[in-house]
């Protein structure tokens, strides 16, 4: 202390400096008799409370109290005085005030006990803790509306600390991976990690350690049962409040069935691709073997009526052009048996037939006829009879003939205006179902109508015309039949109709 | 051969030219028509004494060709050019009387051999039954027997290997030996050689 402010306690008289300290301090200052009456009440007791002095002076301290301890408050005073039995006396601790206008709030109470002259008198220091349990109480809700999102949460959130030990574990972790939270939170994380993806681990913890971040980022996780799930996740740096990263948090989705789906619909694709192309050489190869046999039948014929001639002209059929009109039968009758052979061949492939729900199977074309190609513009209108009995045909097949068709609808209504494609499928005999896809594209010109399922027949520029001859072949080796209608509202309709037991 | 006029139905006029060569080279008066119509619509069929006609022809094809003649009354054999695959629409022609039915591409020996048969057959007669046919038959086993029938009736393999849950292999084994057992050398001739043994088929 310097010797001025010495100085000037030496100089204050007393009652001058408690005035100074009751009147600025910022806590409420009280000063009760044995009787609970208030003989003293400061500057910050009245904001506090809102009475003004000579309201509170004099009067009992347990106006400034909500029930019960205003009722109690006489009795806790008795009890003290007869027992000594101190329960905040030179303890303090938080209690409840109420204002004049009757809203009780939190504070904390300290209070002391004197003596005035002859007086035994209670002092209490009332501190004023409605901000800062409102602040608490903000920080709670902003952690419980967190901790619901992390409960609540689909995807696995989770934290460790920077040696890999878990910290905390979500439902969507526990039930995802199948460990509980207990059996996670205080062990290390690798026991969900493959052991080829440790590695990987080892890097992320190391990149989050220098403060960088992983996003989206597909790797294999190892679940309680064994089984290899597939996810994508996101780890991020979890720092303290001096900035230091202490931990990592991590966000992961199981992708395993969508990644499943993502396989299946490509390995459809392909296979139907692979069925397309073979149908595609078979069908060529059929009419190729059609068309030239023909031509073949013809040459050996004019062969052999020239043999025939020679042999009539005199030849004894041991001449020279006897036997070279023989060469050439023998080898007309080569190219017929390489015809013969390849027909055999292209029979031999047996179609795989099971029941369907043609329902699915024609969801699934759908689904892969819409794949890779601009629908745009193009309404789909689906109505499936729901009763359909299931149907023996070779799915593949089926869904070729199916995305045929609306590949070839979704492009002859490339240049309408309305442009819908009805897909329906309904059952038109206890043993038949049909399936109708209608376009509302130009429609077909009769003269092409009535050859449109023939080889090498088609509407397009740049087409093939097998697509649709395939389609028949296909639809008839399952029994079935496939022809066209003009739709009545404009355009085309194909309907397929399917034995139920082809 | 005067006065043996074999007629030539095909739309195909490589087939039909060539042939019309062929039969007349071997000595047959040819005539040809390039549709089933036309052969109808001329005084051909009255002086026809064998008929061949491909099976399949658009508007009418082979089948409603010897429907027709049937109907008209003519008693012409008459002889089933068809393509591979029409083996089942070939044996309805037979169940239906024709006298043949010839796969393209065939030699020529087949053919010649085919219309001297038939125009030695007495018309309207039915083949005799054969007794060493139905001797064969008896050496069959039963599922030679369920293979045979299938195949007679114009089956392919795989309808067959189908129909009688068996595998392609199976079917394959099968058929080379009832041909063999049936001493026949192709589906044709068994179907002609079982043909024989059953009263023809009217529709």
């Amino acid at each position: 202390m310097t010797g001025n402010t010495q100085d000037l306690f030496v100089l204050a008289d007393r009652g001058t400096l408690f005035d100074v300290l009751a009147s600025m301090a910022a806590d409420g200052i009280i000063v009760i008799d044995k009787k609970a009456k208030v003989l003293f009440y400061n500057e910050a007791c009245r904001k506090l409370f809102q009475y003004a002095p000579q309201e509170i002076l004099s009067h009992n301290v347990n106006m400034l109290m909500p029930e019960p301890y205003r009722s109690e408050h006489d009795s806790y005073i008795d009890r003290y005085r007869k027992t000594g039995d101190a329960r905040i006396i030179g303890i303090g601790r938080e209690v409840k005030g109420r204002r004049k206008d009757g809203t009780v709030f939190p504070m904390y109470l300290s209070v002391g006990e004197g003596v005035i002259g002859e007086e035994r008198v209670f002092v209490g220091i009332v501190h004023d803790l409605t901000d800062i349990r409102a602040e608490e109480e903000r920080r709670a809700q902003a952690d419980r509306h967190l901790a619901q999102i992390v409960e609540s949460s689909d995807d696995i959130i989770l934290s460790k600390s920077l040696d890999g030990t878990v910290r905390t574990w979500n439902p969507a972790a526990e039930r995802i991976f199948g460990y509980a939270a207990a059996e996670m939170v205080g062990h290390p994380i690798w026991r969900i990690i493959p052991p080829d993806r440790h590695a990987e681990e080892a890097e992320f913890l190391q990149k989050v350690s220098a403060g960088e971040s992983i996003h989206h980022y597909e790797t294999t996780r190892l679940c309680k049962d064994g089984r290899e799930i597939t996810v994508s996740l996101s780890v991020a740096p979890i720092r303290d409040s001096a900035g230091t990263v202490i931990g990592a948090s991590k966000i992961a989705r199981d992708v395993t069935e969508q990644r499943r789906m993502e396989q299946r619909t490509s390995k459809l694709q392909a296979e139907l691709a692979h069925v397309a192309r073979i149908n595609a050489v078979s069908q060529l190869s059929s009419a190729l073997a059609h068309e030239l046999n023909q031509p073949l039948t013809a040459i050996m014929n004019y062969v052999s009526a020239a043999k025939l001639r020679w042999a009539q002209a005199g030849g004894d059929g041991s001449d020279k052009a006897s036997s070279l009109l023989d060469r050439a039968i023998a080898q007309a009758e080569r190219a017929g048996a390489i015809i013969q052979r390849l027909r055999s061949f292209l029979e031999k492939r047996e179609p795989h037939r099971v029941e369907e729900d043609l329902n699915a199977t024609l969801q699934e074309a759908i689904a892969l006829g819409f794949v890779g190609s601009s629908n745009d513009g193009v309404t789909l209108v689906l109505d499936l009879a729901p009763d359909l009995p299931a149907v023996r045909v070779d799915k593949v097949q089926i869904e070729q003939v199916i995305v045929n068709l609306l590949r070839n609808a979704t492009e002859a209504m490339k240049e309408s205006d309305r442009r819908e494609l009805a897909i329906s499928s309904y059952r038109t005999g206890p043993r038949i179902v049909e399936i109708a896809v209608a376009d509302t594209g130009p429609g077909i010109p009769d003269t092409v109508a009535q050859q449109l399922f023939e080889p090498f027949v088609t509407t397009k520029e740049k087409g093939m015309g097998v697509g649709l001859s395939i389609c028949r072949t296909i639809v008839e080796a399952h029994g079935g039949r496939i022809w066209m209608v003009p739709n009545p509202v404009g355009g085309t309709i194909f309907k397929v109709q399917l034995p139920v037991d082809a | 051969m005067p006065g043996k006029l074999v007629c030539i139905v095909d739309d195909d006029e490589s087939v039909r030219e060539s042939l019309a060569e062929l039969l007349d080279a071997a000595g047959y008066s040819v005539e040809t028509f390039d549709s089933a119509a036309r052969f109808l619509s001329g005084d051909a069929q009255a002086r026809c004494t064998c008929l061949i006609t491909d099976i399949r022809m658009p508007e009418m094809d082979g089948l409603a060709l010897q429907e027709e003649l049937i109907h008209r009354g003519c008693r012409f054999p008459m002889i089933i050019i068809t393509g591979h695959g029409d083996v089942p629409l070939a044996v309805r022609a037979m169940r239906a009387g024709a006298a043949d039915f010839i796969e393209k591409p065939f030699h020529h020996e087949s053919l010649l051999a085919s219309v001297k048969r038939a125009l030695e057959a007495l018309p309207g007669k039915a083949a005799a039954v054969d007794p060493a046919v139905a001797e064969h038959m008896t050496d069959l086993t039963a599922r030679e027997r369920d293979v045979m029938d299938l195949m007679v009736l114009g089956h392919s393999n795989k309808v067959i290997a189908q129909q009688l849950d068996i595998s392609f292999r199976t079917v394959e084994v099968h058929r080379t030996r009832v041909l063999a057992k049936m001493q026949a050398k192709n589906v044709a001739e068994l179907v002609r050689l079982v043909m024989a043994q059953l009263p023809p088929f009217r529709p």
